[in-house]
């Protein structure tokens, strides 16, 4: 059922949109042009004056070493967890769709992490790998592997890449399990009568029937490191090692807020900005594009 | 081509059993339809067969090899499902080429039974077409198609029919029939459709609540059931049962003789039901005294629903060509007496003609 409201006069439901436009205005279009408009200032040392400076900003950003260094590391570290999110979450998928007995529990308890505060997953990792008190790390020296991601930048990737993994296992998960529910059980027994294994149903059958979904996740996942990883990398390594994990987002934080280098701050704000432009759009063309089979 | 055997075989899922003592064997190039109503179990047994379910009990066996512990593509076979279970993203060429390939057929031979197949099934210029891109008819061949490049053992079929319109229903029909004697193919058909039963099959085997009620030619069911759940599950409509009581070498219904035929005898005063199918009553003067109650005229012949006056059991007259009859009206019908079918009330089994 689909009821279209009317109106008579405009008076009605202005007053009626105003509180959603003034919560996008407030919260996103203002610190949009405000982050606009700064990225094309320059101020002093001292904050006293500032000056206009057209696009020197972004200039000096695609000149600068560690601005590229930094645009690495998050590719790097965004397909890192792309990979590890969906791969775990796909093989979890595959076996909970065969349990019987007990499923429901299983599932509950493989959501969870989704519940945990990014700062806070990041913590619970940062403790198990801690080179002074971590158990992981301590085992991992019982099998002679020496753990410091404190003094190793790819020991640091990787930990940041299995926290940050870690928590969106949970949403992949519910995905991917959706995903093989939705393929009629007849094709999969047609693909078994058909004389093909387990193995060799799962590649040719089922993963590809879920490819729209891997997409769709694919696009999820990658906008997940891209932006909300910020409180893990926060929590466990603060960009470090010498810059080793130091990614976009927490590169616009650290050179503003803490470096307080306003003008190429609000200019990497804006580039990500236009990631995010970037990113929304393949999203909204996968979902419209609504693949369907049968 | 093998046999089928299927030698007692039980199923149950936890508590509760679907599947008791089915024995049945399919000849080498036989078709057997399996009929039930709906939860009979039929398809399940279908699927034991096949092997996306393991019996419980029992043995099966194709061409001679005892299949139970051995996967589906171990048991040399080919299902058609009712879904029609197409991989919806491989091409029409793909589909039928997937069981070959995972075999690790060689490519020309691949090209050449699939083309082959094709051409039978009338879809060699579909090949290249994805399954969303067909009709249900074309969708069904495809199917076919899958099951016929494998050359397997044995066919089985579920339902294959119930998702087509039925004007499709009745030409598919045939052609599965045509397509059947052709490769002179051993084949088990499930169906809940008694005109798919009767016209596709050899033999026919009529399931119920998990057990076998008849085994036989699909003519030879319809005339001789042999319980009155067959009696009244084939034939639309369906078989009279009239209640009767022996009379020697007579049955006594409703206060008139009716003789039965030379050499067989129902013991005096025994209580019997009495099985007629509607067509072989003849409207006549004399004989079963009918109380219409309504009148479907067909056309081709007309079918009178009334009550055998006296009682309350319901009789059913199917009488050729068109009859002009009212609610009310009391008509005679008479019976041959080959055509009769004695039933034992208590056992619902017939009695020994």
């Amino acid at each position: 059922m689909h009821k279209n409201v009317t109106f008579k006069g405009w008076l009605l439901p202005a007053l009626l949109l105003v509180p959603q436009l003034a919560v996008t205005f407030v919260f996103f279009l203002w610190p949009a042009g405000q982050a606009l408009w700064q990225s094309m200032l320059v101020e002093d040392p001292f904050g006293l004056s500032t000056q206009f400076v057209w696009f020197e900003n972004f200039q000096a950003l695609f000149h600068s070493p560690e601005y590229l260094h930094s645009l690495k590391v998050t590719v790097v570290f965004s397909l890192g967890v792309a990979a590890l999110g969906l791969g775990v979450a796909l093989l979890l998928a595959a076996m909970a769709d065969h349990v019987l007995r007990g499923r429901f529990v299983y599932q509950t308890f493989l959501i969870w992490p989704y519940a945990v505060a990014p700062a806070i997953a990041g913590v619970l990792w940062l403790f198990m790998f801690s080179p002074a008190v971590g158990v992981v790390a301590w085992l991992l020296g019982k099998v002679g592997i020496a753990w410091n991601h404190q003094i190793w930048g790819n020991q640091a990737m990787l930990l940041v890449v299995i926290a940050a993994a870690w928590k969106q296992v949970s949403y992949n998960f519910l995905f991917f399990l959706a995903g093989m529910q939705a393929i009629p059980r007849s094709l999969v027994e047609a693909a078994a009568i058909d004389g093909a294994g387990p193995g060799k149903r799962f590649w040719t059958i089922v993963f590809p029937l879920l490819s729209p979904t891997t997409f769709f996740l694919l696009v999820v996942n990658v906008v997940y490191a891209f932006f909300e990883t910020f409180g893990i990398i926060d929590a466990v390594t603060r960009g470090g090692p010498a810059q080793a994990t130091n990614i976009l987002v927490y590169k616009v934080y650290a050179d503003g807020f803490v470096g307080l280098n306003l003008g190429s701050s609000a200019a990497q704000s804006v580039v990500l900005m236009g990631i995010v432009v970037l990113l929304t759009a393949v999203q909204f063309r996968l979902v419209e594009r609504r693949v369907q089979y049968g | 081509m093998a046999e089928v055997t299927i030698e007692r075989v039980s199923k149950s899922f936890g508590t509760t059993h679907v599947l008791h003592d089915v024995s049945v064997a399919v000849g080498d190039g036989e078709m057997l339809v399996i009929l039930g109503p709906s939860g009979c179990g039929k398809s399940t047994l279908l699927r034991c067969v096949a092997g996306l379910e393991r019996v419980s009990g029992g043995e099966i066996r194709i061409g001679g090899r005892v299949v139970n512990d051995l996967e589906p593509m171990e048991r040399d076979i080919a299902m058609v499902f009712q879904t029609y279970a197409l991989y919806p993203h491989m091409s029409v060429f793909d589909n039928m080429a997937y069981g070959l390939r995972n075999r690790g057929m060689e490519r020309p031979e691949i090209d050449r039974r699939v083309r082959g197949a094709a051409a039978t099934l009338g879809l060699a210029d579909l090949l290249a077409r994805k399954p969303r891109q067909l009709s249900g008819g074309q969708r069904q061949r495809v199917a076919m198609g899958r099951a016929i490049v494998r050359e397997p053992a044995a066919f089985l079929f579920d339902e294959p029919l119930s998702n087509l319109d039925a004007k499709l229903r009745v030409q598919m029909r045939q052609e599965v029939r045509d397509l059947q004697t052709r490769l002179n193919a051993t084949g088990v058909y499930v169906t809940h459709d008694q005109v798919e039963a009767m016209t596709l099959g050899d033999r026919l085997l009529v399931l119920n609540a998990g057990r076998v009620e008849q085994i036989g030619a699909p003519l030879d069911v319809y005339e001789r059931p042999e319980s009155l759940f067959v009696a009244g599950f084939i034939g639309s409509p369906p078989m009279n049962t009239l209640p009767a009581r022996g009379e020697g070498d007579a049955v006594e219904v409703a206060g008139r003789r009716i003789p039965l035929p030379p050499g067989t005898t129902a013991e005096p005063g025994r209580p019997i039901l009495l099985g007629v199918r509607p067509e072989h009553l003849t409207l006549a003067g004399e004989g079963l005294p009918l109380l219409v109650r309504l009148v479907e005229a067909l056309g081709a012949d007309t079918v009178i629903h009334g009550t055998l006056e006296g009682t309350d059991a319901p009789l059913v007259v199917r009488a050729p060509g068109i009859l002009r009859a009212k609610q009310g009206d009391r008509l005679y019908g008479t019976v041959p007496a080959r055509a009769l079918c004695l039933f034992d009330p208590e056992t619902g089994r017939a009695i020994g003609l």
